[in-house]
């Protein structure tokens, strides 16, 4: 049974959690996850974390402690029973966690706010169409082919336009934070 | 890479980006990556701006760390409430009490398990944006009570409805130490670690002495006993009723005790533990003055069930739930007096403020989730409800309450516009007991998940968004099958529909029959998509209560 931590813990606890979860959740997607199951697994890891925090050491890395019990549960996720699987296809997640494995990310990552400003900017400079291409998919959280039937093209065609702007949004996010993702 | 692997490359990788990977992909994208591992970096990359992009767009840059300060919250209430019940079933002990009253302590450990899982199971189920489900019962606002290694929780509040305690008399959140209590209103049930449940009604006051013995001095309730804690004592001025391993209700009326013994048998003994009576099953009396008289109480109804809970909650609940305007029309299965063939609608939201009252043919009525509370019975072919839903939508979900019996066809009906024209809407089970919501769409992908079980009350949600082209239904609050269309065109009509049936088709090689075998109590369809969190909320707020009514 876990010892209940006095009231400072948890105050820390919760700036960590602001801190560290858009690296956490993007990390999360990062090993295959299905976009609707990122926040699930995300919250599970934070509550293991919770749970585990006598073994955090002082100094630590809290982000990438937390992203490494993620990391676990997301391995545990390809184990299981796939009739209702969280992963987009297991065989890409096994991949992607051995390659998140080789390369143990940065230890140093800017703080979201700077990240999703300069998302936003690089959102900017798209042209007209572009930007309504990702309003459409992100700010209204339409699927490529409810895109297609508004826009009267094929729903492929749309996906390769999605896939074309979010290659110039990493380019361009990339260039301004002088670092790449994930 | 060449130019044609890399627009293969590229079309499964879109395709994996935008959640809807086909079967190959992943073997194709893993053999890239393989042979180019600088591929893998980029997919990685590329789901990470993925998830920026998702974070972007959230209305609220907060609610993901308040979603998991709320968990947390719930988790650590649940953990300090277990770490108690275990501190206390390894230090309490009876030494004044005879041999056979102590042998409740190995079911007590059996039902310290029960109701730590209990509340785990109501943590479990808090998401981004859920309030807790089970709200505890409101009290002013001096501070009650904190349970302590000393001043241990005996009992937990498992359900209430519109409980209000009095300032300085009122549980620890949903704990009870031993104390003084005054309900004021509402009702609750409460599970002592000694297996004991408890029902009190409002008004009351009464006191909790131990695990097995509370006191009495207003008010009504009803006590359901397991075998394992066999001499649960009610005391009231004067008496102490002893239980036997039984089902009795006590209740004060000015000086004196009422006592009515629903099964098995509860001794009547004097404070200092004289023996006078023994009332068996069936039998009530009176206490007044240490006399008891036999006597034939007509109000059993005031001893509450926990059942009585669930349905006077859900009664309270729905009266602000039919007020949803994005309704478009909500039966909760209420036999109209003087005309039983009626379906009442009770949104009224219908264009003009109409109500869609359905036709019912065939189906009867008969008990529901719990007693007092109908549902319409459909066991034979061409038992149904006919209800008729105009109107053009591009979302919609349908809610159920539904109780099987059987899975009599290849396709058993939930609800079903009467054809399967472009924009009908077909809500129904497999034999299998896999539950989906067709549309007449180009099918792309089917995703399944858990299965609706027979013989128990299950709630089922059926959710269709023509923007994001897919429809899934929820049981019991959890995801199940979901169906990915490649496209739609047009709208989402329902028309003319049955409720528990389909329309027989012309159609040779349709499944003629769809009748389902069992019971309905509760139907509503709104315009609009449900979150998770609403559909979680709607299964917790109704339904069935346990222990017994289940």
């Amino acid at each position: 049974m876990r010892d209940f931590l006095p009231q400072r813990d948890r105050v820390w606890f919760t700036s960590q959690v602001r801190q560290h979860q858009s690296c956490l959740r993007a990390s999360i997607r990062g090993f295959g996850v299905q976009a609707e199951a990122v926040d699930d697994i995300a919250q599970d890891a934070l509550v293991l974390a919770w749970e585990k925090l006598a073994e955090f050491e002082p100094d630590g890395d809290f982000g990438r402690w937390v992203i490494q019990i993620a990391r676990r549960l997301v391995a545990n996720e390809r184990r299981k029973d796939t009739r209702r699987s969280r992963l987009l296809a297991g065989e890409v997640t096994d991949l992607l966690l051995r390659l998140s494995s080789e390369t143990d990310g940065p230890t140093v990552r800017a703080e979201r706010n700077e990240e999703v400003a300069v998302l936003r900017a690089c959102l900017e400079e798209l042209p007209a169409h572009g930007r309504e291409m990702i309003r459409l998919r992100y700010f209204e959280d339409l699927v490529p082919g409810a895109i297609a039937g508004r826009l009267g093209r094929s729903s492929d065609t749309v996906r390769q336009f999605l896939l074309r702007l979010r290659r110039a949004l990493l380019e361009c996010v990339e260039g301004r934070l002088g670092a790449k993702l994930g | 890479m060449l130019g044609n692997e890399s627009e293969s490359f590229d079309a499964a990788l879109s395709r994996f980006l935008d959640g809807e990977p086909e079967p190959g992909d992943g073997p194709a994208l893993v053999a890239a990556i393989d042979q180019d591992h600088v591929l893998g970096a980029q997919v990685r990359r590329l789901l990470w701006l993925d998830a920026l992009l998702r974070q972007t767009a959230e209305p609220d840059s907060d609610a993901f760390a308040d979603a998991v300060g709320t968990r947390l919250d719930a988790e650590s209430d649940s953990d300090r409430f277990t770490a108690t019940l275990s501190e206390r079933l390894q230090t309490i002990s009876a030494p004044d009490r005879p041999s056979h009253r102590r042998r409740w302590i190995p079911w007590a450990v059996a039902s310290a398990i029960c109701l730590a899982f209990a509340i785990a199971l109501g943590v479990a189920t808090i998401r981004p944006g859920a309030s807790n489900p089970e709200p505890s019962p409101r009290a002013e606002s001096v501070p009650p009570p904190t349970p302590t290694v000393s001043n241990p929780v005996v009992a937990i509040i498992v359900n209430e409805v519109d409980a209000r305690f009095a300032t300085g008399a009122a549980p620890d959140g949903n704990r009870f130490t031993s104390g003084e209590y005054q309900l004021q209103s509402g009702v609750v049930h409460i599970q002592f670690v000694s297996g004991a449940d408890v029902v009190v009604r409002s008004p009351a006051r009464f006191g909790i002495l131990d695990p097995m013995h509370v006191t009495l001095a207003e008010g009504a309730l009803r006590a359901i006993v397991p075998g394992s804690a066999q001499g649960f004592t009610v005391q009231t001025a004067g008496m102490r009723f002893v239980d036997l391993g039984t089902e009795f209700g006590v209740a004060i009326s000015g000086r004196e005790s009422h006592l009515h013994v629903f099964e098995g048998h509860v001794d009547l003994e004097t404070l200092d533990g004289r023996r006078l009576s023994s009332i068996t099953a069936g039998q009530s009396v009176r206490v007044n003055d240490g006399k008891v008289v036999g006597t034939d109480l007509s109000n059993l109804e005031r001893f509450p069930l926990p059942n009585t809970i669930g349905l006077e909650k859900w009664n309270t609940w729905r009266q602000s739930f039919q007020k949803d305007p994005t309704l478009v029309c909500y039966y909760p299965f209420l036999p109209e007096t003087g005309n039983p063939s009626v379906l009442k609608d009770h949104a009224g939201h219908a264009p003009g403020g109409a109500r869609l009252d359905g036709r019912i043919e065939g189906a009867r009525w008969v008990t529901g989730r719990w007693p007092g509370k109908s549902a319409l019975l459909f066991d034979r072919d061409g038992d149904h409800v006919r209800v008729s839903v105009p109107g053009e939508y591009r979302r919609l979900s349908l809610a159920a309450w539904v109780y099987l019996d059987r899975r009599d066809y290849e396709l058993n009906a939930i609800f079903d516009s009467d054809g399967w024209q472009q924009g009908a809407v077909h809500w129904q089970l497999k034999r299998c007991g896999d539950c989906s919501l067709g549309v007449l769409g180009k099918l792309q992908r089917r995703v399944s998940g858990k299965r609706v079980s027979l013989n128990q009350w299950v709630h089922l949600v059926a959710v269709a968004d023509l923007d994001r082209l897919s429809t899934q239904v929820f049981v019991n609050g959890e995801p199940a099958e979901e169906l990915r269309f490649a496209a739609f065109p047009g709208m989402l009509t329902p028309g003319d529909c049955r409720i528990g049936d389909w329309l027989r088709h012309p159609e040779p090689t349709s499944i003629p029959r769809r009748g389902i075998r069992g019971r309905i109590d509760e139907f509503a369809i709104w315009s609009r998509t449900l979150a998770r969190d609403e559909i979680r909320k709607l299964f917790v707020a109704g339904r069935p209560t346990s222990p017994s009514g289940d």
